[in-house]
């Protein structure tokens, strides 16, 4: 949540310095650090001198639990005598330190969501006190297709701070007054850059905008807006066949938010917790009455894709899809969000 | 960085007591709360979120309209999780309250008009916050016709209100009838649609709101449509399963709209340009 963008600076930092800088930044900040576990990498909690990583394709998870987490108390509550409540919300400083472009992005429309009208506090108190750390894409995976959602895997201004991969070092592009903020705090660190590593650094990032193996024209998603026509499109019932009714697409997508409120009980004290939830699953919309709206799979997944490439748009004015292909890595039955805009618009 | 500490937390219900339980039905109980402490005003058609600690939150429709009076009525049938523990509370036992949630009747635009309310068994609850509302400000409308049914007499709810209140008020008209008589009913049987087109009445300056049952409400539009009511004096209110009630879980999603901030209450014109998914 960047709303100065002052002049762009960079600086340079050498890859040998950057678990040194962790450690100094640890007795500030709660860091957060790409972690390679049994060749999954997720974002974890960095301790000083622990493991991380920044030679990665992408984390399993999304970064969104980091704002928006799995589970999240909303608030304790004592009802010994009187009932008390006592809020819990997260205001420690934090930093991520290697968010790829297209998870950056995800924030960004989060934000419409939970901003909107109503500002949902317990999100935007941790968005406000996290600084991003961002980190160029040189290299996409198959299943990866930002461009088409014209997400510039290789820059990323939506950040505080944005690596670029120099091989022996990384070129530090300072985004937001914040970000410059924290490279005056540790001048040790950082050299200015120069031009001729600025240009490799723009060498590097071209190529990383062609390697793509998947995607679409986003001016074809526009279709969607259509609600009428595409809602009664035979390729629903052609997806519930195969889909399973999971839910991981829901759970792996960045922009995914929606969530259930439910509380849990022990003796006299209790807690009022969010818990991500999935419009692929039955319950999500059925009622105490027994009326459910959408009691099928085939509403259900036409949901989901209707809620990203149409009703979303309409309500937020972009897409809730950043292509960062988790669910088309992920979905057992290899549902394709990029096959499915396809069939539509190639008819 | 800059810390945002004017934000006010959404998700934190207000005390409330529960000063009066009146037992309507088999299954429904009228709570009558008042809030521990702050003012509390809303609009008709606007909805809570109930908190019983502990259990969880259910949104629940505002059934009464006493403005001023820092209090309000829930007229809750016996359902879910929530809704069940709800029940057996007595008078004194404190619940969380959040809200009021959601668009509201249109109070302004209906001055003027003749109301015609057509509810079924709890759907009367929402209507009722209207009717309050018209009744206070009695001058502002013309003739108040209210329709209501229920699947037999003991289904029905209000009952001091539809049998001896409302029907003695001047221009107010009240039709109760049941899908199934019992030996003592001595008033109309059959489905609300049926009486509906039986008292056929003119849509004339009128307005006419409805809620009930899903299959009512279908049967109920197709008869008003057949007696010319237009779509947009046409009104009803929508249910869905709203945990947030402030526009962020998703839950209540059809088309482009969120029940919780553009709803519950639309006109069947606005209605017909959402997905059917209610």
């Amino acid at each position: 949540m960047n709303s100065n963008n002052p002049e762009r600076t960079y600086f340079l930092i050498k890859k040998s310095k950057v678990q040194s800088l962790l450690n100094n930044l640890y007795n500030e900040y709660k860091l957060f650090v790409p972690v390679e576990e049994e060749e999954v990498v997720d974002f974890r909690r960095y301790e000083v001198d622990g493991n991380f990583t920044l030679e990665f394709t992408n984390t399993l998870l999304p970064p969104k639990g980091l704002f928006l987490p799995q589970q999240e108390t909303l608030f304790t509550f004592n009802y010994e005598r009187d009932i008390s409540i006592e809020e819990k919300i997260e205001v420690s400083r934090r930093i991520i330190v290697g968010i790829r472009p297209c998870d950056s992005k995800s924030l960004t429309i989060l934000d419409e969501v939970f901003k909107d009208v109503n500002e949902d506090v317990y999100y935007l108190q941790k968005r406000n006190n996290t600084l991003l750390i961002g980190l160029g894409c040189t290299n996409p995976q198959i299943y990866c297709f930002c461009s088409s959602l014209e997400i510039d895997p290789g820059k990323d201004i939506s950040v505080d701070i944005f690596l670029t991969d120099l091989e022996d070092s990384y070129l530090v592009s300072v985004n937001t007054e914040r970000g410059q903020l924290l490279i005056k705090d540790f001048p040790e660190y950082f050299e200015k850059a120069g031009e001729d590593e600025i240009t490799r650094a723009l060498e590097i990032q071209s190529p990383a905008r062609e390697g793509f193996s998947v995607g679409f024209d986003k001016k074809d998603t526009e279709v969607f807006m259509d609600v009428e026509k595409i809602f009664e499109h035979p390729v629903w019932e052609e997806l519930a066949e195969t889909c399973l009714g999971c839910g991981i697409c829901t759970y792996l997508c960045s922009t995914c938010h929606c969530f259930d409120i439910t509380d849990e009980l022990t003796k006299n004290e209790g807690r009022r917790f969010r818990c991500w939830d999935s419009c692929q699953f039955f319950s999500f919309t059925n009622m105490a009455s027994g009326h459910n709206p959408r009691p099928d799979r085939k509403e259900r997944i036409r949901q989901r894709f209707m809620h990203k490439l149409s009703y979303f748009v309409s309500r937020y004015g972009c897409i809730a899809c950043v292509g960062c292909g988790r669910c088309l890595k992920y979905c057992p039955v290899d549902i394709d969000i990029t096959r499915v805009i396809g069939t539509i618009t190639n008819e | 960085m800059n810390n945002p500490g004017y934000l006010q937390n959404l998700y934190l219900p207000r005390l409330a007591s529960i000063e009066k339980i009146t037992r309507e039905t088999g299954d429904i109980k009228t709570f009558r709360l008042a809030f521990l402490e702050g003012d509390f005003s809303h609009l008709p058609g606007q909805f809570v979120e109930l908190s019983v600690f502990g259990r969880g939150e259910a949104p629940i429709s505002i059934s009464s309209y006493f403005p001023g009076e820092n209090s309000l009525e829930l007229s809750i049938k016996k359902m879910g999780k929530v809704t069940s523990y709800v029940h057996s509370m007595c008078e004194g036992n404190k619940v969380g309250l959040r809200g009021p949630y959601g668009n509201t009747f249109p109070v302004e635009r209906i001055k003027g008009q003749n109301l015609l309310f057509i509810g079924g068994g709890i759907g009367l609850a929402p209507l009722r916050s209207l009717i309050h509302y018209s009744l206070l400000k009695r001058g502002d409308f013309g003739k108040i016709t209210i329709i209501y049914g229920a699947r037999t007499p003991t289904d029905l709810v209000f009952k001091e209100e539809i049998f001896n209140i409302w029907p003695s008020l001047k221009n107010t008209e009240v039709h109760i009838t049941v899908d199934v008589a019992t030996n003592s009913w001595q008033g109309k049987v059959g489905v609300v649609p049926k009486i509906l087109k039986e008292l056929n009445p003119s849509p004339e300056n009128t307005v006419a709101f409805t809620c009930g049952p899903p299959i009512m409400i279908k049967y109920t539009l197709e008869a008003l449509k057949d007696l010319n009511f237009p779509e947009e004096d046409t009104i009803t209110t929508l249910e869905m399963k709203m945990k947030c009630g402030i526009g962020k879980c998703g839950r209540c999603n059809i088309g482009d709209r969120y029940i919780c901030l553009d709803g519950p209450v639309f006109t069947l014109k606005e209605l017909k340009t959402l997905p059917q998914e209610y």
